[in-house]
């Protein structure tokens, strides 16, 4: 995928610190998201999806922290334009300075700026442009739509609430667009559903309803956290036909976390697999599906009913995933890995690429070409020159 | 509309409520400990005081058969004839009284509830949205030493320390604002002016604040409880996700999820009030429905302590109903799925 990316996330680091120790619930992932395609994360619970997203919209709260030297780029030119012009102070050209909105390919300078190629570091940008990315740029769509929708306002109030904030719309117009919102998620009767409370709405409609919410504000790219794990298949299927026609409609660039891997089959383009707050592996999805790399990403893909034929017991990767307390000095995997060797134990495993395309993986394994040491030699000297 | 239906029920089922409190109440009243009658005539040692005696049990319906003696006593509840005050002040209606004493009281449980809403809830709701800070703990420390102060005691060292505020606080409490004396029944016949209110206010102050102090120190703990609940529930999280503003997260979304929980807490509390205004008032001398309660129980009054406890029954349902009202308005969950 050679496309430009519209959000970009370099090396994130959340952490929680706590009295005893300091969770390391996201080290150092990185992928990105291009403009009108989707992103699946996949992997199981407390392997740092939702944290992940959360630290995208700067919605991690204390004692949590994303890491100073983390970056999460956002690279929609309208938005670097108007930001630049706002701060220009703040303004570098081609990565070079300290500001925290970066331009490549543009003309002219302070608030007359034009910005053609760029992008804004939302982890160094103050909090008032965060939150003016929130919603109108990247919205969010979480798991458990009946608890995302406060319940005691109609569902009306809520999305003209939203207009109101983002395109300054108020009053008839605001509803009359709330109903044109619900009728594009698939909501039947619009009109009559805005005077109802969430109580009113069924599972499914809920979480249209909470889609719906989420644009409201027209936003560039859609966060999706398990947004189907709660309801039943049927209605999930509905759900993601209708995230697959906004996308088409409205070009939209989707991150959707899941540990379905049925649903990453279904709507993205390209997976990240995610274990203990690391990327483990990227691929497009017809490589992770043909021929996955990383010894994870195969436990994962085995465990599912259908793909392995006809057998008695489904494989399983027993334990469950450890909580990272301390800087990854060797492979997270290891302890449940089926193929782990004495290496393992001591090196940390380095992004090495595994195939065609974008594919890489983090496992001492690979590159296969090469020799064992030849191999670990390669992921110590990655390591060293990363730290 | 399912929300009406449910308001509707909920008064339709406060009249078994009343109903019932009347009848315990006519069962007190005629079988209790207390013979009514002898309570009002004393000695029945003489042959006129037996007559008198015979007389007053058949004025007081006693000597009637027990059934239609209870089918008078609840048609005279029912419309509100609540009959005389046969010792206390002989003669006099009950509704008369209630005229009289009533509204002192009305004025002290007014204030003695909006004290605490106005200062225990924001208290509360600060320290909820600020968990964890230097001044959540003081808020939050201040309401459990609020709380855990008993009324009497507290009625009596405000007494103490206001009666001698020139020596202790460095200035004089009576002489402050208006003219007025630590303790005494407030003047409420000059309310509409501005220094009748401010003096009838300053008045029955300290006892407003005794009277509403438990209730302070519990609202506050359950507004920072509320509010810390709903910070963190996923719709606050969306919204802020979404781009809400930080102001419009908590006029809007916060503090009406929050209030869910605070109603039913005001409501009870408002309550203990009524009933905690006897003590209260009696140490403050106030002359209210509390010292009126207090001094016809002290005195056998039977037929003046009946009434009340009647008035007392009728104003606590109007509160449940109150409360029902305020649970409609502000959680539309309220009703719904109810047959």
């Amino acid at each position: 995928m050679s496309e430009e990316p519209l959000l970009s996330v370099e090396n994130l680091r959340t952490t929680f610190t706590t009295d005893q120790e300091q969770i390391r619930a996201v080290d150092g992932v990185s992928f990105s998201v291009p403009s009108r395609q989707t992103l699946g994360v996949v992997g199981e619970s407390g392997s740092g999806k939702s944290v992940t997203a959360r630290s995208i919209l700067g919605l991690v709260d204390a004692p949590g922290e994303v890491h100073p030297d983390s970056e999460i780029r956002y690279h929609d030119p309208t938005f670097v334009q108007q930001i630049a012009r706002k701060y220009p102070d703040q303004v570098q050209w081609d990565d070079d300075g300290d500001g925290f909105v970066t331009v490549e390919a543009g003309s002219g300078e302070g608030d007359s700026v034009t910005v053609e190629r760029g992008s804004v570091d939302l982890v160094a940008a103050p909090d008032t442009v965060v939150r003016s990315v929130r919603g109108s740029e990247i919205a969010m769509v979480f798991q458990d739509a009946l608890s995302s929708l406060n319940p005691v306002y109609t569902v009306g109030n809520q999305i003209r609430e939203l207009l109101g904030i983002h395109q300054g719309v108020t009053g008839s117009e605001a509803t009359e667009r709330a109903a044109e919102l619900l009728e594009s998620v698939g909501i039947p009767d619009p009109k009559r559903r805005l005077d109802e409370y969430p109580h009113q709405f069924s599972g499914g409609m809920q979480q249209r309803a909470v889609i719906a919410l989420a644009l409201a504000c027209d936003p560039s790219v859609l966060l999706c956290d398990e947004p189907t794990t709660a309801l039943d298949v049927t209605i999930q299927a509905q759900i993601l036909e209708l995230l697959e026609r906004l996308q088409r409609e409205r070009g939209l660039s989707i991150v959707f976390i899941t540990h379905d891997m049925g649903v990453i089959a279904q709507v993205a383009d390209s997976v990240a697999v995610m274990y203990a707050g690391e990327i483990v592996e990227r691929a497009s999805v017809s490589r992770l599906f043909d021929d996955p790399k990383h010894p994870y990403a195969r436990g994962l893909l085995q465990s599912i009913p259908g793909l392995t034929g006809d057998v008695d017991r489904l494989p399983t990767i027993d334990g469950s995933v450890p909580t990272p307390n301390e800087p990854a000095t060797y492979c997270r995997y290891a302890p449940r890995c089926p193929k782990a060797f004495e290496e393992c134990e001591t090196i940390h495993p380095e992004h090495v690429s595994v195939g065609e395309g974008d594919h890489t993986a983090a496992c001492l394994l690979y590159p296969e070409s090469a020799g064992l040491a030849e191999r670990l030699d390669r992921h110590h000297d990655t390591e060293e020159t990363h730290e | 509309m399912s929300r009406l239906r449910y308001f509707l029920r909920r008064l339709v089922l406060s009249i078994p409520v009343l109903y019932f409190g009347a009848t315990l109440t006519f069962v007190i009243f005629r079988f209790g400990p207390i013979d009514p009658a002898a309570a009002i005539v004393g000695e029945t040692a003489t042959e006129a005081s037996q007559a008198e005696y015979l007389r007053v049990r058949e004025q007081l319906g006693l000597e009637q058969p027990v059934f239609e003696h209870y089918r008078k006593f609840m048609v005279d509840f029912f419309t509100f004839d609540l009959g005389q005050s046969w010792v206390l002040a002989p003669g006099t209606d009950v509704v008369d009284l209630l005229v009289i004493y009533g509204p002192r009281t009305m004025w002290i449980v007014l204030w003695a509830v909006l004290i605490p809403i106005f200062v225990g809830i924001p208290l509360g709701v600060y320290a909820g949205l600020h968990s964890n800070t230097f001044t959540d703990y003081l808020i939050s420390m201040f309401g459990i030493i609020w709380r855990a102060m008993p009324n009497f005691w507290l009625a009596i060292i405000l007494l103490a320390v206001l009666s001698q505020s020139d020596a202790l606080l460095g200035f004089d409490w009576n002489s402050f604002l208006a003219d007025t004396s630590v303790t005494g029944t407030p003047d409420l016949s000059n309310l509409t002016s501005v220094d009748g209110f401010i003096a009838a206010t300053k008045k029955v102050l300290p006892a407003a604040v005794v009277l509403g102090s438990a209730s302070m120190g519990s609202e506050l703990r359950i507004a920072r409880t509320a509010v810390l609940e709903t910070i963190n529930s996923s719709y606050v999280e969306t919204a802020k996700a979404n781009g809400v503003s930080r102001r419009s997260l908590v006029w809007k979304h916060i503090l009406r999820n929050a209030l869910v929980p605070l109603v039913p807490t005001i409501t009870n509390e408002a309550f203990l009030l009524i009933g905690g205004s006897v003590i209260v008032e009696v140490v403050f001398g106030i002359n209210g429905l509390g010292w009126l309660f207090f001094q016809s129980a002290q005195n056998g009054d039977l037929p003046l302590v009946t009434a009340l406890v009647f008035v007392f029954i009728v104003v606590v349902v109007l509160m449940n109903i109150i409360q029902d009202l305020l649970y409609l308005l502000i959680d539309p969950r309220v009703g719904y799925g109810g047959r």
